[in-house]
């Protein structure tokens, strides 16, 4: 057992800690010649439901050299336990301690995670500086979409591997097997390598990106929790990239550019999971799944995948078409639907590059009452930039305007009891966006402009919810941090920030004294705009979309001007290996 | 909630007895219902499902087992959509069962059978009883216990005033080697006792105070 009974019967869930499930890969660790750990700074639930954890346990552990373990954040009970009785985090499958092992690779999905990576190191014992780990201590790497600004972690971790992991994460591995003993022999030649940026070996570094997903690794084992994940089912990524630049979409520019799997591909992937998991589910995976090009194909193929195995379509625009395909899929149960206009008025959806009109929208709206929906989710942002009082009210009368397309509906052809659930989160600038010039929001104006929303809203059938804008203004701070905000991050974590991007865990003040300690202000980070001549702390990573095109998308959405998807046409963003 | 098949038998039942320990135990009973079904459809054996919106395979458990406690011959009936042998059906459930899940051996049943779980009368259980890191003699608590003609203590439901329950009657068999107690007692619908609430009985009967968290139960056997 990982963990003594006694401890496991004090904990909430202790299902977390003891690993066994189906999928998890059992080696003879005195076998190999490195013992790599895949650390997850969230709570096991949250991590195995990550769809890029298979992809990297299986990766790594389809080498014969190489055993792949798991490690995910204890939580807070969890922790306290561990510290009365002295022990140590260890991994699920083998129960050893994270500082017996080669390497210790930590998926940085986002900012609001980094505590948790101190924490666990410190939870392993491991020292959290580079220059007190000497060669009999793990190598710590980080990798992950949040890693295209690594500054913010540098101090802590010897290597950042920036990009995707199917194209040279096998090189790294290779490098570490030929240089077993000597650690700075290790990283000062994978710094050399794509996508490899070793901190104290500063250099420029590019993505690694595989061209194209047909040939990328597909993972052959699948892990199944024993325990209630977030997402019980099996999720198929159909594509990678976007074809549209939100402007102020991370994930639409650093996963450039969009590349699809074919559907004959995907299928057969999707009954592979399907018997390899037992799962009855199974979710499209991509940033927008609607945009797939041959999506009428996989959709009906996906139907057929076997009797009682339903189908669930995330992230898909509300047309037509994809309401009678949902219409087919529920049955009789209808969920939401989730239209995400992100700002009110054409204006700022022009500036923020979102084209979606709002005919668009109330017309979808209209299909799904008169198809039976009765509710509808959508998803703003507040704090854009250059957004007006205009922009807040626009966002009240739009919804206002949705309730009305569903009164205007003659009563027999519409379903009772109609629910608009207006959100309305905090934008957060990050690095290579446009946006990533741009000030952010400060906590009095978001406050503000929550109220002002709060009370332009008067129909009882929205509902209205909105998130702290304090946790967005350190996630702002963390996102466009340089090599300093590492200090701040160390003083929180010291100071007991653990699962910051927790609402419940949250805590501000925690994180003002951190800054402050640091010597440091996040006012200087999240609301300064930064001019184009600016070096940033992120310059070094080049995702491949060029700084200049940023520059120019930044300067359209001042002068409100839409750029077309890439489908439409190639804006030349300077993508490496596009081929749309 | 199920109704029995009441024109023809498109379907076949299954009793199932399998093992529940080592990591396997501290899987809880709502995800212990999810795997089940994971792991017949891994295994490749088609299970009925129920009608109506939501269909899911019909699989019933004869009683619960709580977070921690090991079963050592647990049941469940499980109701197929074709006829499978029964050794065919332990040898594939074991091939995708996860670690601490072993099915052991497995019958057919005839549609008119009652359920496990409504034919569930008494269970077998093994107690290891620890309190404030010592390993405590049992034997006298045992044999007080077993001599005394009731044995009440006061049950707490929510927004209810505490009630008194005798529970002797529902202790059939009771003996102790060391702090190991063997308890042979009621469970299922008509009549159930945790062996949680019997060990903290037996302390306070020696005066000590049981430790829930290192004290261990495992359960038997399920007796109809
Ligand atoms: S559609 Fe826009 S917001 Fe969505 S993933 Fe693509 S770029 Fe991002
Ligand atoms: S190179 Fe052109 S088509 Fe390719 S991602 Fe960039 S803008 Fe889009």
């Amino acid at each position: 057992m990982n963990y003594p009974h006694s401890v496991l019967m004090r904990v909430q869930k202790p299902a977390r800690y003891t690993g066994g499930e189906t999928g998890a890969v059992m080696k003879d660790k005195n076998a190999v010649d490195a013992r790599f750990c895949l650390c997850f700074p969230d709570v096991y639930e949250v991590g195995m439901s990550w769809s890029g954890l298979d992809v990297l346990y299986s990766l790594l552990n389809a080498r014969g050299d190489v055993y792949c373990e798991r490690a995910f954040a204890p939580w807070t009970d969890m922790e306290a336990l561990m510290k009365e009785n002295g022990l140590k985090l260890v991994t699920l499958e083998t129960g050893n301690p994270l500082s017996v092992m080669d390497i210790l690779g930590f998926s940085l999905n986002h900012e609001l995670s980094y505590t948790n990576v101190l924490n666990m190191l410190d939870l392993s014992g491991i020292p959290l500086l580079p220059a007190e780990r000497g060669d009999d201590w793990p190598v710590i790497c980080a990798g992950g979409p949040a890693t295209c600004n690594p500054e913010p972690l540098a101090d802590f971790v010897d290597f950042f591997y920036i990009g995707e992991a199917e194209a040279g994460l096998d090189a790294v591995l290779d490098a570490y097997i030929a240089n077993k003993n000597g650690k700075e022999r290790f990283l000062a030649e994978i710094s050399a390598l794509p996508g490899v940026y070793v901190p104290r070996h500063f250099k420029t570094v590019k993505k690694a990106v595989p061209d194209n997903l047909d040939t990328a690794f597909l993972p052959e084992n699948f892990l199944v929790p024993n325990l209630g994940s977030v997402h019980d089912r099996a999720a198929l990524e159909i594509f990678r990239g976007c074809i549209r630049g939100c402007r102020f979409c991370q994930a639409g520019y650093i996963y450039r550019p969009c590349r699809e799997r074919p559907p004959e591909l995907l299928l057969n992937h999707a009954k592979h999971m399907l018997a390899c998991t037992g799962y009855d589910e199974i979710s499209l995976l991509s940033l927008s799944t609607g945009d797939y090009s041959r999506f009428a194909e996989l959709s009906s193929g996906a139907m057929e995948l076997g009797e009682n195995i339903s189908l669930s379509l995330p992230s898909l625009r509300v047309d037509a078409f994809s309401l009678e395909l949902m219409g087919r899929i529920a049955g009789e149960r209808k969920s939401g639907l989730t239209f995400a206009p992100e700002a009110g008025s054409q204006r700022l959806r022009d500036i923020i590059n979102k084209n979606l009109t709002e005919e668009e929208i109330l017309e979808g709206c209209r299909l799904a009452f008169l198809g039976g929906w009765t509710r509808v989710k959508l998803y703003f942002m507040i704090g854009l930039p250059f957004e007006t009082d205009e922009d807040i009210t626009a966002i009240a009368e739009l919804a206002d305007k949705v309730v009305d397309v569903f009164y205007n509906i003659p009563k027999y052809q519409r379903g009772k009891g109609l629910q608009v659930n207006l959100s309305a989160s905090c934008f957060v600038p990050k690095p290579h966006t446009p946006f990533q010039f741009a000030a952010q929001a400060s906590i009095e104006e978001l406050t503000e402009k929550q109220r002002m929303l709060k009370r332009l809203i008067r129909s009882k059938h929205i509902k209205f919810s909105y998130h702290n804008a304090d946790a967005s203004i350190v996630e702002g701070a963390l996102a466009r941090g340089d090599r300093r905000t590492g200090q701040a991050i160390l003083q929180a974590f010291k100071l007991g920030a653990r699962f910051d991007g927790w609402s419940e865990m949250f805590n501000y003040d925690i994180w003002h004294e951190a800054f402050d300690k640091a010597g440091l202000s996040m006012d200087y980070y999240c609301q300064r705009e930064r001019a184009y001549d600016e070096i940033l702390p992120w310059d070094h990573v080049q995702t491949g979309v060029d700084k200049h095109f940023l520059i120019s998308e930044m300067e359209r959405a001042r002068k409100g001007l839409a750029t077309p998807n890439c489908r439409d046409a190639c804006s030349n963003c300077g993508a490496a290996g596009c081929s749309i | 909630m199920i109704k029995e098949a009441a024109t023809i038998n498109n379907f076949f039942r299954y009793r199932l007895t399998y093992e529940k320990t080592g990591v396997a135990r501290y899987i809880g009973h709502l995800d212990l219902q999810n795997l089940f079904q994971r792991a017949i459809r891994r295994a490749g054996i088609k299970s009925r499902y129920s009608e109506g919106f939501n269909p899911h395979p019909i699989i019933s458990f004869a009683s619960p087992l709580s977070v921690g406690t090991d079963g050592l011959a647990e049941i469940s009936d499980i109701d197929l959509a074709e006829r499978i042998a029964p050794d065919d059906i332990v040898g594939r459930l074991n091939s995708s069962f996860p670690s601490g899940l072993t099915a052991l051996s497995c019958s057919e049943l005839s549609s008119g059978e009652k359920s496990a779980a409504a034919l569930l009368r008494r269970a077998l259980y093994g107690m290891t009883i620890r309190a404030d890191g010592i390993e405590p003699d049992m034997n006298g608590a045992v044999r007080d216990f077993l001599s005394r003609e009731n044995v009440f203590i006061s049950v707490r439901r929510e927004g209810q005033p505490p009630k008194e329950t005798d529970i002797r009657g529902l202790v059939y068999e009771l003996r102790a080697d060391g702090n190991v107690v063997e308890a042979l007692v009621a469970c299922g619908g008509s009549g159930n006792l945790k062996p949680q609430v019997l060990a903290d009985v037996l302390c306070s009967i020696t005066n000590i105070k049981l430790c829930g968290f290192t004290t261990e139960y495992c359960r038997r056997e399920l007796i109809f």
